[in-house]
């Protein structure tokens, strides 16, 4: 009886064939990036910069703006989600920072994130952020604002990006450790400048966070900015001869804003008082229109020459703190203040002095010169792609990778 | 007799869960380890246990004097979800599900008649509450129980006819988190419609949990069938099962889940909900005092109404007598998936929810064996293959459908004279298929876009008939 069915046995196996032909899985779909499986999963950590912020705003048009984006687009990452802010603004980029307009919005207005809001975060950058801020938002030195809610609600930097668990990061965060000494009314305050001491227990501590994501395999970080060259800052001999040269006998730039100056020690640099916008540009702005104004920068809200000194110091020693951990991981350091320097010897890129003349030609466009946005702080479209050029040739060098530059 | 039977049934319906679905959509068609040894092809040639009842009513007709059975078929679902983004799986939670089948006829001359309990549609899908995929529904629950009273005649020879009448009861039963971020909040200053994700809540932050359960929905429906014997070695089944809507009403229930963040200072949201923005914002905190829950309050508990129509099915099968002990089945049957379109729930104060199912109709194919070795045995084999009734766009926990292909073993002892002894398994492999665990956006219908990672179903079946015949 067997025997008569092993005739049967060809159309068992036939029928084995079609079975496995007819299965069709789907499979995974997991982020991925043209250049590098490196770079599959890319997270920027960061401030302002990397967050994308110019002109004193940030939307979803100048978000796309920032380094970190074209970095994501030149990894060919397929997927670099960035927490978008709707236009006009949060706050509203300003058109004209001399007259501070926001094309008709105030500064504390917000228009919301971008709905839908994604999954989760490549970007998690958050403007105003300090290396602290980036491991917890509650802590009495952390500093968050409005943008941290609104962009990680309730994360911290690091929160969010253990998420996606990334495979590759850039960190470029440090910046407002210094910076909030220049924007603060008593500018210069050695106070307001995170000691190196504790910046660099907080980046170490930041770094060993990442480390135990488990999953990141490599990285960049980026150099502290030395804050004190930030064309915010004018120099006080500047404003001393455009008073003489404009003339602009209203004005009244005391002696001690040309004599006001510091050697720094074991080298030829000279590092001059100072005067941040927020001060200057008023009483600038005033005599301008007739009213008789002085400018003295021996008062607090002038950054004094030994005040530019322990922040120049102090970046210094924070840039040193970094490559350190950089070192330690084998990972790409780029100190973006030879970057600067080059800037600063070009007084298109970087103006010695604002152009508060309204009939200058860069005075609503580039009124701190074309490598600056609007606000005198923050790199303009053109320097974030330097940027990214840099960061692209450090990552490359040490990885041997091949991403092409934009 | 009559009084044992009717307690039978009773127990029988109380305790018909089913497992996660295992045919197209959320149907059932394990109803009889005899037929299902033949991978379910039961259309042409029915069993001698009364499961014709389920599989074609046509064919009690012949069968003579009494014959009851009961059975389990215990359903070993093992399924999990793996995304795209990290690789992390998360496993299917069912545990092994007895779903128990009975079935009683009579038969005299060219009539028959029975009554069946079977549940052709179900599902139960459990997934850990830490799910990513718990705002689509975590623990979910549907049964529909058919009360079938039958009647068969012979025509004629080489012809019979049946019929049975549907009593559906159903119930349902769905708990999921709901997702904070896709909340409106409407407060002064904000556009209307402002969710609390564009304040920047992260993606996916629960913030409470909604269990809607209803029951005792009944509906009625029908099951006719056809046999023809052209020749006397080919039969021929035709069935045809009915539509069945049913209109739910329930209950909703919600509570408040922690979500764990707490906002930093000077955040947006605390000024406009009038709070010192000075000081960090547990979210927990603020969701529990806006009044959510109270009576009468979005949240609170409330009726709720759905309906889901169960939908027809059309079966046709041949089985031909290959040997004298030998008989081949092969079975087409299609099912009219497109009726679920949407499931809707009406909420008494929270907003109505609906789920975009968009399911195509479904054919499966089915092709059994049936070998008679001895007077006492039967050994049985099959394959079957399911269409996927769910798209590539609602592939969800809900029910991570997909095509399957189906092999099955069986065989069928006589005990003495009167008695039967059926043993079936079946392995089910279902496609590894894409799959989102996320809805659409507000007005928004899903779309593969939304699809993050790839659903694994597979299942173990075990089944055992104990028939009697008198």
């Amino acid at each position: 009886m067997i025997r008569r069915y092993t005739k049967w046995i060809p159309v068992v196996l036939v029928a084995g064939v079609a079975l496995t032909a007819a299965c069709s899985d789907d499979i995974l779909n997991p982020p991925t990036s043209s250049v590098d499986s490196l770079f599959s999963k890319y997270v920027a950590i960061g401030n302002s910069i990397t967050a994308g912020f110019q002109s004193g705003g940030i939307s979803d048009s100048t978000q796309s703006l920032s380094y970190a984006q074209i970095l994501a687009a030149q990894m060919g990452v397929s997927e670099f989600n960035t927490p978008l802010m709707n236009r006009p603004g949060c706050p509203p980029p300003y058109i004209n920072v001399f007259t501070q307009d926001r094309g008709g919005y105030a500064d504390d207005d917000c228009f919301l994130r971008m709905a839908p809001i994604p999954e989760f975060l490549h970007n998690v950058a958050v403007p105003g952020a300090a290396v602290i801020d980036a491991l917890t938002n509650l802590s009495p030195d952390s500093d968050p604002n409005p943008l941290t809610t609104f962009f990680l609600g309730g994360l911290t930097q690091l929160e969010a990006a253990a998420i996606i668990r990334p495979t590759f990061t850039s960190v470029w965060i440090g910046n407002n450790d210094v910076l909030g000494a220049i924007l603060d009314a008593n500018a210069g305050d050695p106070a307001l400048v995170t000691s190196p001491t504790e910046f660099a227990a907080n980046y170490a501590a930041m770094m060993d966070s990442l480390d135990a994501f488990g999953s990141i395999q490599g990285g960049v970080l980026v150099g502290v900015v030395q804050a004190a060259f930030a064309p915010y800052l004018t120099q006080g001999r500047a404003y001393f001869q455009a008073a003489a040269t404009i003339p602009l006998p209203t004005l009244t730039v005391l002696g001690n804003c040309l004599t006001d100056f510091t050697l720094v020690p074991g080298t030829n640099d000279t590092l001059w008082v100072s005067v941040p916008f927020h001060y200057g540009g008023p009483i600038f702005a005033a005599a301008a229109a007739g009213s008789a104004q002085t400018l003295d920068c021996s008062v607090p809200q002038v950054v004094s020459s030994a005040e530019m000194l322990n922040m120049v110091g102090s970046v210094n020693a924070y840039n040193a703190a970094i490559a350190t951990e950089a070192a330690d991981r084998g990972w790409a350091f780029v100190d973006p203040n030879p970057l600067l320097e080059a800037l600063l010897a070009d007084p298109t890129a970087i103006r010695p002095f604002p152009a508060f003349n309204p009939l200058d030609p860069q005075h609503e466009t580039a009124p701190f010169g074309w490598a600056l946005s609007r606000d005198g702080v923050h790199p303009s479209t053109v320097i974030h792609e330097d940027v990214a050029d840099a960061l692209i040739a450090a990552v490359n060098a040490t990885y041997g990778t091949s991403i092409p530059t934009p | 007799m009559r009084r044992a039977i009717s307690g039978l049934v009773v127990a029988v319906a109380l305790a018909a869960i089913p497992g996660t679905a295992v045919a197209q959509g959320f149907q059932v068609n394990e109803h009889g380890t005899c037929v299902m040894g033949r991978a379910g092809a039961g259309v042409a040639s029915p069993c001698d246990d009364a499961s014709s009842i389920y599989y074609n009513p046509a064919g009690l007709a012949g069968s003579q004097g009494w014959t009851i059975s009961a059975g389990v078929t215990a359903i070993y679902a093992i399924g999990n979800f793996t995304g795209d983004l990290n690789g992390d799986e998360t496993k299917l939670a069912n545990s092994v599900i007895p779903v128990p089948h009975l079935y009683a006829s009579y038969g005299k001359d060219k009539w028959a008649a029975g009554l069946g309990v079977f549940v052709p549609y179900g599902l139960g899908t459990v997934w850990p509450d830490s799910f990513e995929g718990r705002f689509l529904g975590f623990d979910n629950d549907l049964r529909s129980i058919y009360i079938q009273p039958t009647a068969a005649y012979e025509v004629l020879d080489w012809l019979t006819v049946g019929a049975g009448l549907d009593i559906v009861i159903g119930s349902v039963e769905l708990t999921q988190r709901l997702d904070l971020s896709a909340q409106a909040l409407p407060l002064p200053g904000l556009p209307a419609g402002t969710t609390v994700g564009e304040l920047g809540i992260p993606f996916h932050t629960q913030f409470a949990e909604g269990k809607l359960h209803a029951s005792g929905a009944t509906g009625f429906g029908g099951n006719f069938g056809v046999r023809i014997k052209p020749v006397e070695t080919v039969d021929i089944g035709i069935r045809y099962l009915t539509r069945v809507k049913l209109d739910y009403t329930g209950t909703a229930t919600f509570e408040q889940v922690a979500s764990g963040l707490i906002l930093a200072p000077n955040s947006a949201i605390a000024p406009a909900l009038g709070l010192d923005p000075a000081l960090p914002l547990p979210v927990d905190s603020l969701v529990a005092g806006l009044g959510l829950f109270g009576t009468g309050a979005p949240l609170s508990e409330q009726s709720v109404t759905t309906s889901i129509t169960m939908p027809d099915q059309l079966t046709v099968g041949v089985a031909i007598n290959a040997f004298p002990s030998l008989k081949v089945l092969a079975e087409w049957q299609w099912v009219h998936w497109s009726l679920f379109e949407t499931l809707e729930a009406d909420f008494e104060f929270a907003p109505d929810l609906t789920l975009h199912e968009n399911y195509r109709n479904t054919n499966a194919f089915r092709f059994g064996l049936d070998w008679a070795t001895s007077d006492k045995v039967n050994l049985r084999g099959g394959y079957l293959y399911h269409e996927a009734a769910a798209p590539d766009q609602t592939v969800t926990p809900l029910l991570p459908e997909g095509p399957r292909n189906e092999f099955t073993l069986g065989g069928g002892f006589k005990l003495g004279s009167r008695f039967v002894l059926d043993l079936a398994y079946q392995f089910i492999r279902q496609d590894q298929r894409r799959g989102r665990v996320r809805d659409a956006d507000p007005g928004q219908l899903p779309t593969v876009d939304l699809n993050s990672g790839v659903y694994i179903f597979n299942a173990h079946l075990f089944a055992a008939t104990f028939a009697v015949h008198f």
